[in-house]
C-alpha cells in the first residue's frame, strides 16, 4: 500500500472517559474503519528539546496494519507506518 | 478527605535503587496519600537502604509500608520478593547478603535455589519486562514462560503471584493478554503494579536523567535501558483499574484487583526489626554482666580517685542502675574489653563524644574525663526518658584502627559484626559532572565550573552562580545550563552509592543477616545497607572506632622523645604562653587562623579555657557573635550576669555564656523543673531545626513549668529565649574536654620537642588544618630545619637528626615496597653512589626522578638535572644546574614542600622594591597601617555568618610565615575569582592592618595574583 508516511491525517475518535477511542481515519483521499486497536503506547520522544508526548495506536483496518499517532502539540494526527 | 482506595502499588522504586528511583520517599508517601493508595510496596534493587525511611515516612500519612527487593537474577533477569512477616525479612536479608557477598562487588546476582532455601515469609512475584517470564512471552517463548511460571508455583505455593502492568509501551497489551492467558492455565493469580520508579509523571525527565548517568549514555544516545514513555509513576487506582479493564475488559480486571488487595492484606507491616540486638558479654564465670560492670566501675574508681566518696558512689551507682535498666551493660562491657584490647596492644588511643559524660565509662578506662568532677550529666549521653541507644566514640591510633576491629571480628564471629554503611549523596560537584555529562555538556566545560563551586547543597547552584564572584567569571550562558542547574536542584541530596561509615561498627546478638543485607564496600569490608540511624533503629547498637591522624602523629613525637604521655601535664606554664601567642600550627584543634587568632586575646592560663576554646570556634557559635563577648567576660572586660541567680553555678565556667549542651539540660532541669532526661529530650527536639510554631510550643511547655517552679513569668521568658539561641549550637563539654586534653598534650608536645613533633606531624599526612608546606615553615620558624630525604640516612618516615628533620623517602611516584628494598639493600651496606644505588635498587623510573628532585642523592651530585639525565640513561655530563625557581618547584612536586627555599624568594626583590611587605614585618607596625604584603593562599574559606554576608578568611604563606587575612563582602565580591578560582596563584593583598589582642591580621582592600613566574607554575 503505498501511503505518504508521516503526514497528517483526518481522525474519528470518541473521548471516553479520558482516554481515546480510535474508530476511522482518512489518509490519501480515503476513510479507512478501525476494526481493531491491537496496541497502544505512549512515546515522551526528545523531551529535553522541548518535544512533547506523542500518543501511538496500532491498529487494524482495511485488512491492514496501520500506526498512527496523535501529536498534542500541534493538535495532529499522523500516519506513521503501515505494514503491507 | 481523600477516599481511601483497596488498592496498593506493590512494586515501587525509591531513589535507594540508586540511579533509578526518581521521586524522594517522602513524596512518594504523600502522593499515595493523596490519592488514597492504601498501601506501597518496597521493591528497590538488591537493596533494603531505603526500609526504614520507608516505614517510617508511610507511617506519617498512614499508608501501609510492605517491605521487598527486586532481586537481580542470574542472566540479569529480575524477580520481585515481599516480605509477608517478620521471618520473611531475615531471609530476605540472608538472600541478598549472598546475593552481593558470592559475586563481584556491585555486581549483586541472587541464585534462585538460595531463594528457595530461604523462602519461608516471602512472597514471590513475577517481576517487570525483565522478568523470565515476562522475556520468554515477549520473545514468543510460551513453553518456557509456562515452565517457569510452574517452577515458581511449585517453589512458592500459594505464594506465587504473575504482576501485570499496563506500561502503555508497544507490545504491553499482547504481553498482558498472554500473562492473564498463563495464569489462567496454571491456576496463579494475576496481580496488578505499575513498576514505579517515580511519583508524578513529571518526574520521569530526573528518571531519564539518573538512567543516562546509570547506563553512561547521553540524552542523545539511544540505549535500550532508557524507557520510551513516562508511564512507571504512582498511577491512581482509578487509572489502574480503568488501564486494566481496556486492556483485558471489566472482569479480569475486577479479578486482578481483588488479588492485588487480598496480597496487600496479607503481607505485614511490621516486619522490620526493632528489639535490641547485643551479643551477650562473655564474662567468663556464672558472674552477670550487670555484676561485673558494677565490680570493673569500682575497682576502676579506687584507682581513678582513691578514696570513694559518697558523691561518688551515688554518681556510679546512677549511671549502673540507668544502664541496667535499659539493659546496655553486655555494651559497656564490650568497649571495655576492646579498649583493653587496645592497652595490651599499645595502642593509642582516646574516647570522646558524650559518652565522657559517663562517670563509668570514666572508671572502667573508656575515656579520660572526669566527669563526676566536672558537674557532667549523664543524661546527656544516656537517659531512661530518652531510651536512645548508647553510642559511645573512641578515636584510635590510625594505624591500628583496623586491628581493632579485627579483634571484635574474631572474637563475636564474621557474622555478628559488620560496618555501617553511608549513604553517600550527590553533592554539587558531583551533580554537576555526572547530570552534565548525561545531558552532554563538554568534560572542560564541567570541569570549569565544578572545580570553582563552593561547599554548597546542589538545589543552591542556580542562586550560587549570581552571588559568587568565581562564579560569575565564568559568564555562564543560563539558557545553556538551565536544565543542568533544574536537575541539579532536583537530584540533590539523592542517594547515589552506600559508602562506609568512618569507623561506625555494628555488634548483633542474632546473626547480622537476620537484620541487614551485608554487601562488600570498596576498602574491602562487609557494610551493613543501613546507616548509623537506621541500624539504631533495627535494634543494633553502634560502636565508633576511629581512626585519629594525631594520635598516630602523638605517639611516632612521643617514642622518638622517650616522653612519659601520661605524665605530660596540663598546666604547663610555657605551653600556657605559647598557646597565647596563638603559636599553635601543627596543635590539634588549636591551629586554625580562627583558633589562633582566639588564643591571642583569650588569655588561655589554665585547662578549662582550651575546653572553650574547643566549644567556641564552631559555625553555631561564630555565626551567633558568641566568642567576643565570651572573650570580654574572660577578661573581666564585661561583667559575668546570670538572669537567675540558680544560674549562676552552672554557667559558672562559661562566664554566664551558654556554651555546652549540658548547660541547656541543667537550665531545663532547675529553673524549668525538668527531670534530666526530659531535658535532654527537649533539648533534642530544640536543636534540630525546628518551625518557628514548634519552637513556640517548646517555649510554652518550658514557661510554663518555670513559672510553677518559681520563676517570674519575665524571666522564665528570657531564659527560654537564651537557651533557643544557643541550643541549635551548643557542644557537648564533654566532647570539648576530652578534645582540650589531646590539644594541650599536643601543644606541650609542639612546645618541648618541635623537631619529634613536626616530624611526627610530617609523617603522618594528610592529616590537620595545613599542608606540609606550612608545618615546614612552622618548623623553621621554631628553629627546626628540614632536610632532604637521604638515601643512605631516611627511613619510611620523617626523622629527627640531633635538632634536625630528616625527611622520608616516601616521596611522590614512591611505593612503600621499593622503599623497604631501599632499607633493605641499605642495610646490607651503605649506597656508595648514585649508580650503586640504581645497580642494587632497580627502582621504576618515576620513583628515582622524585628521588633526585627532591635531593635524596646531593649527597653526591648536586647537579639534580645531570642526574634526572643519568636516570633516563644518558651521560649526564655539560648539563647546566637547575635555576633555583626550577628546583624549588621539582621539590614541591616530589615532597609537597620546598627546601632549598621558599617559592616567595623569587619574587622578594621585586617585592621589596615595590614596598611590599613579609610576614615578620607586620609584628612591628601600628594597627591601622596601610600595607601591601604577598604569599600564597592557604584554606580560604567562607564560614557562615550570622547576617548572611560572606567573609573570607585565609592566610598568606611566605618565606617568614603567616599573615591571616579577612576579606568582607565588598571586595570579596569584586575579588573573589582570585581566591577561589580554577587556577590559584600567589596573592598580593593590600589593606588595613588590625590588631586584636597581640595578633597582627590584615583587613582586605585590594588583591590580585602576582605577575606570574614560569617555574612557580608548578606551585
Amino acid at each position: 500500500m503505498s501511503l505518504p508516511k508521516d503526514v497528517p491525517i483526518r481522525v474519528m475518535a470518541l473521548n471516553y472517559d479520558g482516554s481515546l477511542k480510535l474508530r476511522a481515519f482518512s489518509c490519501g483521499g480515503r476513510w479507512y474503519r478501525v476494526t481493531r486497536v491491537l496496541e497502544e503506547w505512549f512515546d515522551t520522544g526528545e523531551w529535553w528539546k522541548g518535544e512533547s508526548e506523542k500518543r501511538f495506536y496500532r491498529v487494524e483496518a482495511a485488512l491492514s496494519l496501520f500506526e498512527v499517532y496523535y501529536e498534542p502539540q500541534s493538535k495532529t494526527w499522523r500516519l506513521y507506518k503501515v505494514y503491507d | 478527605m481523600t477516599e481511601i482506595r483497596r488498592f496498593g502499588h506493590l512494586h515501587v522504586h525509591s531513589p535507594f535503587s540508586f540511579l533509578d528511583g526518581a521521586t524522594r520517599i517522602g513524596e512518594l508517601a504523600s502522593i499515595a496519600a493523596s490519592m488514597g493508595i492504601a498501601a506501597l510496596g518496597l521493591t528497590d534493587h538488591d537493596n533494603l537502604s531505603g526500609a526504614v525511611k520507608f516505614k517510617e515516612a508511610l507511617n506519617e500519612v498512614g499508608v501501609k509500608p510492605i517491605i521487598g527487593a527486586e532481586l537481580t537474577m542470574e542472566g540479569g533477569h529480575h524477580l520481585v520478593l515481599l516480605c509477608e512477616h517478620r521471618k520473611g525479612y531475615a531471609n530476605l536479608c540472608k538472600i541478598m547478603t549472598r546475593a552481593h557477598l558470592e559475586n563481584e562487588r556491585l555486581k549483586p546476582c541472587a541464585r534462585f535455589r538460595a531463594i528457595v532455601e530461604n523462602s519461608e515469609g516471602l512472597i514471590l512475584l513475577s517481576g517487570c519486562r525483565r522478568g523470565e517470564i515476562a522475556e520468554a512471552l515477549l520473545s514468543r517463548n510460551w513453553k518456557r514462560a509456562r515452565d517457569i511460571a510452574s517452577m515458581y508455583k511449585r517453589a512458592f505455593p500459594g505464594r506465587f503471584f504473575l504482576e501485570l502492568s499496563e506500561w502503555l509501551l508497544p507490545g504491553s497489551r499482547t504481553l498482558n493478554g498472554l500473562l492473564w492467558q498463563l495464569g489462567e492455565e496454571l491456576g496463579i493469580p494475576v496481580v496488578a503494579t505499575n513498576d514505579v520508579h517515580y511519583g508524578n509523571k513529571e518526574d520521569f525527565k530526573v528518571h531519564d536523567i539518573l538512567t543516562c548517568i546509570r547506563t553512561d549514555t547521553r540524552l542523545e544516545d539511544v540505549a535500550p535501558e532508557r524507557p520510551l514513555n513516562a508511564e512507571n509513576y504512582l498511577k491512581s487506582p482509578g487509572q489502574m483499574e480503568r488501564l486494566l479493564a481496556e486492556s483485558l475488559g471489566r472482569a479480569a480486571c475486577e479479578r486482578i484487583m481483588a488479588n492485588t488487595w487480598s496480597l496487600v492484606e496479607r503481607c505485614s507491616e511490621d516486619v522490620l526489626p526493632s528489639a535490641l540486638s547485643f551479643p551477650a558479654f562473655e564474662t567468663g564465670s556464672s558472674e552477670s554482666s550487670e555484676s561485673m560492670l558494677r565490680r570493673l566501675t569500682y575497682d576502676g574508681a579506687v584507682s581513678r580517685y582513691g578514696k570513694i566518696s559518697s558523691t561518688v558512689k551515688a554518681r556510679i551507682d546512677h549511671e549502673l542502675e540507668i544502664i541496667s535498666k535499659l539493659g546496655y551493660a553486655d555494651y559497656f562491657l564490650t568497649v571495655w574489653d576492646l579498649v583493653k584490647f587496645a592497652q595490651s596492644s599499645g595502642i593509642r588511643y582516646a574516647g570522646r563524644g558524650s559518652a565522657a559524660d559517663s562517670a563509668v565509662a570514666y572508671c572502667i578506662g573508656i575515656t579520660e574525663v572526669d566527669s563526676i568532677a566536672r558537674g557532667l550529666l549523664f543524661e546527656r549521653f544516656l537517659s531512661l526518658e530518652r531510651a536512645q541507644k548508647p553510642d559511645i566514640d573512641i578515636d584510635f591510633d590510625a594505624r591500628f584502627r583496623d586491628k581493632i576491629f579485627e579483634y571484635v571480628r574474631r572474637k563475636y564471629g564474621d557474622e555478628r559484626v559488620g560496618w555501617v554503611c553511608t549513604y553517600n549523596t550527590f553533592q554539587v560537584r558531583s551533580a554537576v559532572r555526572e547530570i552534565g555529562k548525561a545531558i552532554g555538556f563538554q568534560e572542560e566545560e564541567l570541569d570549569n565550573l565544578a572545580k570553582c563551586l563552593p561547599h554548597i547543597p546542589a538545589d543552591c547552584l542556580e542562586e550560587a552562580i549570581t552571588k559568587f564572584p568565581e562564579l560569575r567569571a565564568l559568564r555562564l550562558p543560563m539558557d545553556k545550563f538551565k536544565l543542568l542547574f533544574e536537575m541539579c536542584g532536583r537530584l540533590a541530596g539523592f542517594p547515589r552509592f552506600l559508602g562506609t561509615h568512618l569507623g561506625g561498627i555494628v555488634l548483633s546478638g542474632s546473626p547480622l543477616t537476620d537484620i541487614t543485607p551485608l554487601q562488600m564496600a570498596a576498602k574491602g569490608v562487609k557494610i551493613a545497607q543501613f546507616d548509623k540511624d537506621d541500624v539504631e533503629a533495627l535494634g543494633l547498637i553502634k560502636i565508633d572506632l576511629l581512626s585519629l591522624k594525631m594520635l598516630s602523629a602523638i605517639e611516632d613525637a612521643v617514642r622518638a622523645g622517650g616522653i612519659d604521655y601520661d605524665a605530660i601535664p596540663l598546666n604547663d606554664e610555657t605551653t600556657f604562653k605559647m598557646i597565647r601567642e596563638g603559636e599553635t600550627v601543627g596543635v590539634f584543634q588549636l591551629e586554625s587562623p580562627a583558633q589562633r587568632a582566639l588564643q591571642r586575646r583569650l588569655n588561655a592560663d589554665h585547662f578549662e579555657d582550651i575546653v572553650a576554646s574547643v566549644a567556641l570556634i564552631r559555625p553555631g557559635p561564630v555565626k551567633g557573635n558568641m566568642v567576643d563577648p565570651f572573650v570580654a567576660r574572660r577578661n573581666g572586660r564585661e561583667p559575668v550576669t546570670v538572669l537567675d541567680p540558680r544560674l549562676e553555678n552552672i554557667l559558672e565556667k562559661t562566664y554566664g555564656v551558654v556554651l555546652f549542651q549540658e548547660q541547656v539540660i541543667e537550665i531545663a532541669t532547675v529553673i524549668g523543673g525538668f527531670t534530666p532526661g526530659e531535658a535532654d529530650k527537649l533539648r533534642r527536639v530544640m536543636t534540630h531545626g525546628r518551625s518557628r510554631e514548634e519552637m513556640d510550643k517548646i517555649g510554652e511547655i518550658f514557661i510554663s513549668k518555670a513559672i510553677r517552679n518559681g520563676t517570674s513569668p519575665e524571666v522564665a521568658k528570657k531564659i527560654f529565649e537564651c537557651i533557643k539561641e544557643y541550643a541549635s549550637y551548643g557542644f557537648c563539654e564533654a566532647h570539648a574536654a576530652a578534645f582540650a586534653t589531646t590539644a594541650i598534650k599536643s601543644a606541650y608536645l609542639a612546645n618541648h620537642y618541635p623537631a619529634q613533633y613536626y616530624a611526627a606531624l610530617l609523617s603522618n599526612q594528610p592529616m590537620g588544618y595545613y599542608p606540609p608546606s606550612v608545618l615546614v615553615l612552622e618548623a623553621k620558624r621554631r628553629g627546626i630545619q628540614v632536610l632532604p630525604p637521604c638515601v643512605n640516612r631516611s627511613g619510611l618516615s620523617f626523622s629527627v637528626e640531633g635538632v634536625q628533620i630528616r625527611s622520608s623517602l616516601m616521596v611522590r611516584d614512591m611505593d612503600k615496597a621499593i622503599a623497604q628494598r631501599i632499607l633493605q639493600e641499605r642495610s646490607k651496606r651503605p649506597f656508595s653512589s648514585f649508580e650503586d644505588f640504581l645497580h642494587r635498587v632497580k627502582p621504576p623510573r618515576d620513583a628515582v626522578l622524585s628521588l633526585i628532585c627532591a635531593g635524596t642523592f646531593d649527597q653526591w651530585n648536586t647537579n639534580r638535572r645531570a642526574l634526572l639525565w643519568k636516570a633516563c640513561g644518558g651521560e649526564g655530563k655539560d648539563i647546566e644546574e637547575f635555576s633555583l625557581g626550577e628546583k624549588l618547584a621539582y621539590e614541591y612536586r616530589s615532597l609537597g614542600f620546598t627546601i632549598s627555599g621558599h617559592p616567595m624568594m623569587l619574587w622578594r626583590e621585586k617585592l621589596n622594591r615595590s614596598g611590599v611587605r613579609n610576614s615578620s614585618e607586620l609584628g612591628y607596625l601600628a594597627p591601622g597601617a596601610a600595607v601591601t604584603v604577598a604569599g600564597f593562599p592557604v584554606r580560604p574559606h567562607r564560614p557562615p555568618t550570622k547576617s548572611g554576608r560572606i567573609t573570607t578568611f585565609m592566610s598568606l604563606e611566605d618565606e617568614f610565615g603567616l599573615v591571616d587575612v579577612t576579606i568582607f563582602e565588598d571586595v570579596y565580591q569584586k575579588y573573589g575569582c582570585f581566591i577561589f578560582g580554577k587556577c590559584l596563584s600567589p596573592l598580593w593583598v593590600s589593606g588595613i592592618l588590625s590588631k586584636r589582642g597581640k595578633s597582627p591580621g590584615l583587613i582586605a582592600k585590594h588583591l590580585g595574583p602576582l605577575p606570574s613566574y614560569h617555574p612557580a607554575r608548578v606551585f
